[in-house]
């Protein structure tokens, strides 16, 4: 029994209830095919998905929301920085005074140059690496230049003292930045070694952490520097900051990718000399040089300079680039560059005092025993500068040279002014895309008459009767008849864009023939062409069917025309080209390649070819075919490639179609033998393909046939073949496309290799593979916005891809490239600015930073600019309506008078006198234009150093106008003169007749509520009018009407002039000039309040009590009835009866009534003493007993604090004896 | 202060110049003409622009051969105009193309005139062609004719509606592709209804042999209660659409005195058929049209081929650089393989991006 026997374990049972059996019943139902809901269908309430407001609900909805906050709208980078190099990354260096900025940049200067700057004047370039560039720049301690700094900076290093904590400049700025775009901030906390203990550097740390965290963004970077050493800090410390500086990725902000800007950093007086000595007053003419920041520039445009003004660009000119990092020139050694040598690390600090050099705003000083090495190793830069000095201003001459020289000019007049009349522009070639620039050649005779003219045409250009030749031999022909073509329209041409004549005779067959198979699409092979047609279709296959059908084409010349049969046609027009109209008479390509075939092939290799062209043009079936392209395919390998010859892309033998638009595949022209003249008619003057396509286009034509043929197989032997290239090919409405999918599926299935062609086609399969699962497959097709979104991105990067094109077009040449888009951002450019305040120049300070900012088209038309404003909430006071505000908007700093406005709840904008305390209002201003939503802050004018917050308010734009729809109500007010029934002739509502008229149908009413209207104008009369009201007014009554005034804005507008004049303080407030004059507030003496003198009136109340009896009283709506009416007679009824009654009392009676009230008056006195004296008695009682209660109390309390004490004394003695 | 010269591109430099907000001389309008100076159609397109935009200043000096015009701000709205009958509605209608989507308020504007002359497009093709053209920059915009009118009384009418935008969008138009299928309208007023048939018979006779794909509609306006106007007249219009689907080319024509129906069809068709061989995706009468458009456009590269540029189509290249700044990279390029064909032209440009400023934001 041990042995054998097993053991026997439990034998397992499985579940007959609860989760698991029932999921298991439910596969095993499943798999037996029962439908588990089987009502699911019929009652789909019953069955609707889980709950909006369940747990896992929510959590899908909190993690689609994390997603979607991660997503932006992709924004475009207009700035070109793909093309050239990035201009310089601009690294603004903010804070207060004192907390350590200059010695920040001399550190950094000295990390990457390795030289000592003495004082920081104005921006410092310097090259940090190979591929960026850093330009430092100081921000000096007022909220103008914060401002300016704020436009442009790409980084911005805020200093904080950390010792200190945070100051109100930091919080200005940070305010400055938020509405100009907010650039990237990095905070620098210096002075932290002044912290006595480490317990307390680390609170002040964190606390000062969390709070820039707070303002910036979480997260933000935030570098705590060491101590100094040598009044330069630490390596250790600049290393840092230079890793955050070398991997920076500036943000693409809306107002810098709209707007062009420079960041100037080098001034020049170019000012003739003898007009500063004759007038040392006179406006002066200054060339500014700077890098180009943000959108391209236009030659052309405006540019603000924050504190000077506008400035139209008189002449601007690609510089030089003095920080330039393309260092392939200086590592042509093969290796990879690894670092910069002294020689590349340059600095580019023309106001500071850099290597000996000194730019002054009058001339360029050398210091000879300065940094002497410096000047003569770099003899390049030496060179260079001593050319800057050279540089004038380009004189009219110049600027014609150089617009001559452009790739594409629509030039302005000669003398330099812009006139629009006859010029003709004419194409120089094709490749440079030149535009040669002639003196006009102006038809003679053009007239209103737009008749069928050929003349006229001919004038126009635009006819060709003359350009016969233009086929024989374009190169010399196509210029004549481009000129003549491209001539402008004249001054007195008629006004309209109808074009009236024929330009060819199209009564030609073959030139229509031509257009069909050039330019009409091959889809419709198998369609049913109308019997209004003599022309059929070409394909044979279709012919075929066509004949099936009973379509048999009537036309047969023609269509053997088509089918190449009539050669001797094709002969004479290729040989008599001269006299023929080329164009008239185009050939139809079937038949000229044909021809060729025929014709000229066969003098050098004609076997193949027209192997080839005799298979295709018959349509042999497959087997056939295959073997002569076997053949062809041989000689092709034997024959050199030299001796090639044209022949036309074979596959339209095939499918009727010609080559589409597509340019790789334009053409097919080959030529080799020139002394052969017939082949000059097909070769293009610019495309000559290779003998590789050549080939290609064969074996296209052949893999072509081969599926024709296929089809034909089906035909003829009744062999079901599933034709698969067809039934694709129908997705595809391009014959060509079709034809190339097919050739491609046919190269792949082969197995071979594949040619370039194919290549492309297979790689283009796979993008538009690509593009389709990006579409549809992105989280399984479901999430919409995703898809939305990579739409979005598409879009942004075809933009870019459109603009890639268009430049590669332009090729590596700058100068082409400034043509087409203007000076995009990157290169150093100079500009000519006139009229400049020669003040600029005597008050000019380098520490000041200076900008130059692009204005887009209409950007300086003044007008009434609507916005959105809110009082800064740390600003102490509020703002006055009219108050002059400046404001830092756009570029622009300006100081204008704006107005506040509430909108009220009907849409009406009411006029406020001052903003509200903690909300946003409208405003509007009267200002330059300003795109809607570009945002603004307001500063005060006389900018001191104040305690407080010194950002007034911030707001943004909504939108531009000529007007304000701002009211502000207007209450007039008359009395009656006279009052007929219900209606009142009112005076002093108007002062005249013509302003009362104005006022006819206004509506009126009175103090209690009567509304009424103005009839009529009483004339003669100084503004009485005749009015109505619905119910008779009193005399006594005041009649007001209730209306809006329009108020616009004062038309004040100038631009903040700190450059001009470092103390301008503009316009100033009431209360300025008030508290600079001593001067109190005037007082209108009609708007003072006073004592209110009311006539006597009658007192309504009483007048107008009403007697109404119970039973209208009962009979009053619910809501007038009163409570209780009672049942018996009414009070009135009774008050009468007692009125009536009452009975006048006797002198006698009056006497005895009065004694009776004296001893009743004398018992009441009585009675009133003795109950004083029982309550006085009373109160003594209770006080004695209330005294006697206390002192029981106090001895109760004594007796317990004696027994308490006791008792714990006796407990102390105890455990001491018991101890 | 632009100085510009002739009577020719008078509405365009007008438009230019309120779209540019540069002030604007125009001189020598019609000078050696007789009567010289400003003609009546075109004092009434000043009075549409006076009409449409707001502080717009015009002073007119030299015995009406010169004009100063100050451009105000583009208001828009809903109003009716009249245009005389020397001109056809559209006349105004493709200038005012240019403006409405830069205006402050969406724009309905009903034309009384002419739907049809000898100069002008018909209002069938801008209904077709421009608006289409227009709705590829993002502007929706709509033509609804209401009546036909044509010389000497005109009185037909059409409404204009068109929305104002932020910005325009680039375009790339560069696909000419095949034709496909070509549509028409053959209308009439007050003629009697057989010569529109005919004229559409006549030109799809001629078209039917290069594709199957024709369709003509005849669209008869009887003018039912207008027995005494003189407004008859008819004309055909025919739209190519080709695979491309972007490219549309069109021609019209109008009857002449004394024309047969059947010559006017196949004039058109003629006509038609050069259009196509010029190889454009856009054809010579929208030329100007889609370049200004494109030099409104935002700063991204537009790119359109043409035909052969018309001299409408140099003076818009001439006015892009003068009031916009926009210069043109313009190649000429073989448009297909085929030999001896007109060069189709490719216009690269990169606009000037026009901000409708005038519009609220929302």
């Amino acid at each position: 029994m041990e042995g054998d026997d097993q053991q026997r374990n439990k034998a397992h049972k499985s579940r007959v209830t609860g989760n698991k059996a029932s999921r298991r019943d439910d596969l095993k139902k499943k798999k037996a095919g029962i439908d588990l809901e089987p009502n699911r269908g019929s009652n789909p309430k019953a069955f609707g998905g889980p709950s909006a407001n369940s747990r896992k609900s929510q959590q899908k909805v909190r993690s689609f929301e994390k997603k979607e906050s991660v997503l932006h709208v992709p924004s475009e980078d207009k700035t070109l920085s793909h093309l050239a190099s990035e201009p310089p990354l601009l690294v603004a260096v903010v804070g207060p005074p004192g907390v350590g900025k200059t010695t920040l940049i001399r550190s950094m200067v000295k990390f990457y140059s390795g030289r000592n700057v003495q004082n920081v004047r104005g921006p410092i370039t310097i090259v940090a690496g190979k591929s960026r560039r850093v330009t430092f720049l100081e921000c000096p301690n007022n909220l103008s230049a914060m401002c300016d700094v704020a436009k442009v900076a790409d980084l911005i290093l805020l200093m904080v003292d950390g010792n200190f904590g945070f100051e109100m400049e930091t919080f200005e700025f940070l305010n400055i930045a938020q509405i100009h775009g907010f650039p990237k901030i990095f905070g620098i906390v210096s002075h932290l070694d002044q912290m006595k203990t480490t317990k307390a550097l680390k609170k002040q740390k964190k606390f000062l952490r969390h709070r820039f965290w707070h303002e910036v963004a979480a997260g933000a970077k935030m570098l705590c520097l060491s101590p100094m050493i040598h009044n330069m800090y630490r390596p250790n410390d600049v290393l840092k900051l230079h890793r955050l500086l070398i991997c920076v990725q500036t943000k693409v902000q809306n107002w810098r990718n709209t707007h062009s800007c420079v960041l100037i950093d080098r001034h020049e007086d170019v000012t003739p000399s003898e007009v500063t000595t004759e007038t040392p007053n006179a406006d002066r003419t200054i060339a500014f040089y700077g890098y180009v920041r943000g959108k391209p520039m236009k030659p052309d445009q405006l540019v603000h300079i924050p504190g000077l003004g506008d400035f139209p660009i008189t002449h601007i000119s690609k510089q030089e680039d003095p920080c330039h990092t393309d260092f392939n020139g200086g590592s042509s050694q093969g290796h990879k560059m690894r670092h910069l040598n002294q020689k590349q690390k340059k600095i580019y600090a023309p106001y500071s005092d850099v290597g000996g050099v000194i730019y002054d705003d009058h001339a360029i000083y050398l210091q000879e025993d300065g940094d002497k090495q410096n000047i003569i190793r770099s003899g390049e830069g030496f060179e260079m500068l001593k050319g800057l000095q050279t540089i004038r201003p380009m004189d009219d001459e110049e600027q014609q040279q150089a617009r001559d020289d452009s790739f594409l000019v629509l030039r302005s007049g000669a003398d330099g002014t812009r006139r629009l009349a006859r010029r003709p522009v004419n194409f120089k070639n094709d490749e440079s895309l030149e535009l040669d620039m002639e003196d006009p050649t102006v038809p003679q005779d053009s007239s209103d008459d737009s008749s069928s003219d050929d003349d006229d045409l001919a004038a126009f250009g635009l006819g060709d009767g003359k350009d016969a030749d233009l086929d024989d031999d374009d190169d010399d022909a196509l210029p004549d008849l481009v000129e003549e073509s491209l001539a402008p329209r004249l001054p007195h041409d008629a006004d309209s864009v109808r074009v009236t004549a024929t330009r060819n005779d199209w009564s030609d067959a073959s030139l229509m023939a031509r257009v069909k198979e050039l330019f009409v699409t091959g889809s419709w092979k198998g369609q049913n062409p109308s019997a209004a047609g003599g022309a059929k279709d070409v394909d044979d296959a279709a012919n075929d069917d066509l004949e099936e059908k009973g379509y048999a084409s009537d036309d047969e010349e023609f269509e053997r025309e088509i089918r190449g049969e009539v050669i001797e046609r094709d002969n004479e027009e290729d040989s008599d080209d001269d006299e023929d109209d080329g164009k008239d008479e185009p050939s139809d390509v079937a038949s000229e390649s044909e021809d060729e075939a025929h014709d000229d092939l066969s003098s050098m290799f004609p076997k193949p070819t027209n192997a080839l062209s005799a298979i295709a043009s018959s349509g042999l079936h497959g087997a056939t075919a295959a073997n002569a392209a076997f053949a062809t395919k041989k000689l092709k390998n034997q024959q050199p490639k030299s001796a090639l010859v044209a022949v036309r892309d074979p596959s339209k033998f095939a499918s009727g179609a010609f080559a589409s638009s597509n340019p790789d595949d334009n053409t097919t022209t080959k030529r080799e033998g020139d002394d052969d003249d017939d082949f000059d008619i097909l070769a293009t003057s610019e495309e000559q393909l290779n003998a590789g396509d050549f080939q290609d286009d064969i074996l296209r034509g052949l893999v072509s046939h081969f599926t024709k043929s296929s089809h034909q197989l089906k035909d003829e032997e009744g062999i079901e073949v599933v034709d698969h290239e067809n039934r694709f090919a129908k997705r595809y409405v391009n014959e060509k496309e079709q034809k190339d999918e097919e050739e491609l599926g046919a190269a792949i299935e082969g197995g071979g290799a594949l040619t370039d062609d194919q290549e492309k086609m297979l790689q283009k399969r796979m993008a538009k593979k690509k593009a389709f699962d990006e579409d549809y497959d992105v989280d399984g097709g479901k999430n919409n916005t995703m898809s939305y979104y990579h739409h979005l991105q598409r879009e942004v990067e075809q933009r870019k891809k459109n603009l890639d094109e268009a430049m590669d077009v332009a090729g590596e040449d700058d100068e082409q490239k400034i043509r087409l888009v203007g000076y995009f951002s990157g290169l150093y450019v100079r500009f000519v600015i006139e009229n400049v305040p020669v003040e600029f120049i005597r008050a000019f300070n380098p520490s000041t930073p200076l900008i130059a900012g692009g204005l887009n088209f209409g950007e300086d038309q003044m007008q009434i600019v609507h916005a959105k404003i809110k009082r800064h909430r740390w600003y102490p006071k509020i703002l006055k309506a009219q108050d002059p505000l400046v404001i830092s908007i756009g570029w622009r700093r300006i100081q204008t008078q704006p107005i506040f406005a509430q909108e009220d709840p009907n849409g009406r904008h009411r006029y406020l006198k001052y903003t509200p305390l903690h909300m946003h209002c409208y405003c509007a201003f009267y200002a330059p234009v300003a795109p809607t939503n570009t945002g603004f802050i307001a500063l005060p004018c006389p900018e001191v150093r104040t305690s407080g917050f010194r950002c007034l308010a911030t707001g943004y734009t909504v939108g531009n106008d000529s007007c304000t729809a701002v009211v502000k109500k207007l209450k007039l007010t008359g009395t009656p003169q006279k009052v007929q029934k219900t209606t009142a002739f009112i005076k002093s509502l108007f002062n005249s007749d013509i302003e009362a008229a104005k006022f006819i149908g206004a509506k009126l009413k009175t103090v209690s509520g009567i509304r009424g209207m103005i009839k009529s104008v009483i004339k003669g009369k100084n503004g009485i009018v005749r009015c109505t009201f619905e119910d008779k007014i009193l005399p006594s009554d005041i009649v007001f009407i209730r209306s809006w005034k329009p108020v616009d804005p004062n038309r004040f507008c100038i631009t903040v002039k700190n450059l001009v004049d470092p103390n301008w303080t503009g316009m100033k407030t009431m209360r300025q000039l008030r508290l600079e004059h001593n001067l109190p507030i005037a007082s209108n003496p009609d708007s003072e309040y006073r004592e209110i003198k009311r006539r006597r009136e009658v007192n309504f109340d009483e007048a107008a009590k009403v007697m109404i009896s119970r039973n209208t009283r009962m009979a009053l709506p619910f809501d007038m009835k009163e409570e209780f009416i009672p049942l018996a007679k009414s009070d009135v009824v009774k008050q009468r009866i007692v009125a009536a009654t009452t009975r006048v009392v006797e002198p006698k009676d009056m006497r005895r009534q009065a004694l009776i009230d004296t001893f009743q008056d004398k018992a009441d006195a009585m009675d009133q003493k003795r109950k004083e004296t029982r309550q006085i008695s009373r109160d003594k009682v209770k006080r004695a007993a209330e005294r006697e209660e206390e002192e029981y109390e106090k001895k109760l309390k004594k007796a317990k604090k004696e027994t308490a004490r006791k008792q714990e004394f006796r407990t102390q003695h105890k455990s001491r004896n018991t101890k | 202060m632009l100085h510009v010269e002739g009577g020719s591109l008078f509405r365009h430099h007008i438009v230019c110049s309120i779209l540019s907000k540069k002030p604007v001389t125009i001189t020598n309008i019609h000078r050696e003409e007789d009567p010289p100076g400003i003609r009546p159609y075109e004092a009434n397109f000043l009075k549409f622009i006076d009409r449409f935009t707001n502080g717009s200043t015009f002073q007119v000096s030299q015995g009406n051969t010169q004009l100063t015009f100050n451009p105000g701000m583009i208001l828009g709205g809903v109003f009716s105009h009249e245009v005389p009958v020397s001109r056809s509605v559209t006349y105004v209608v493709e200038a005012a193309l240019l403006l409405m989507p830069f205006a402050k308020y969406d724009s309905k504007i009903t034309f009384v005139g002419c739907t049809q002359s000898e100069q002008d497009l018909s209002v069938d093709t801008v209904r077709t062609v421009s608006l289409r053209w227009l709705n590829l920059f993002g502007v929706s915009s709509a033509l609804r004719v209401i009546r036909r009118g044509s010389a000497p009384a005109g009185n037909g009418a059409v409404d204009v509606t068109c929305t104002a935008v932020r910005k325009l969008k680039s375009i790339k138009v560069i696909e000419r592709g095949r034709v496909k299928r070509i549509r028409g309208i053959a209308s009439a007023i007050k003629v009697a209804p057989d010569l529109p048939q005919r004229t559409a018979t006549a030109a799809k006779g001629v078209l039917l042999n290069i594709l199957p794909d024709v369709y003509v509609v005849t669209d008869v306006d009887e003018g039912k209660n207008r027995r005494s106007e003189l407004c008859s007249g008819y004309g055909v219009l025919l739209v190519a659409e080709t695979t491309g689907s972007t490219a549309v080319i069109s021609q019209e024509t109008t009857a002449r005195g004394r024309e047969a129906p059947e010559d006017v069809g196949a004039r058109c068709a003629h006509l038609l058929l050069d259009q196509i061989l010029e190889g454009g995706c856009i054809d010579a009468h929208h030329q100007m049209l889609v370049l200004l458009l494109m030099a409104l456009a935002p700063d991204e590269i537009s790119v359109a081929r043409f035909g052969r540029l018309t001299p409408s189509g140099i003076s818009a290249l001439v006015i892009m650089e003068t009031f916009f700044g926009v210069t043109c990279a313009v190649k000429e390029e073989a448009q297909t393989d085929a030999p001896g064909l007109p060069r189709s032209t490719l216009v690269t440009c990169m606009g000037s991006n026009a901000i409708n400023v005038w519009k609220k934001s929302s």
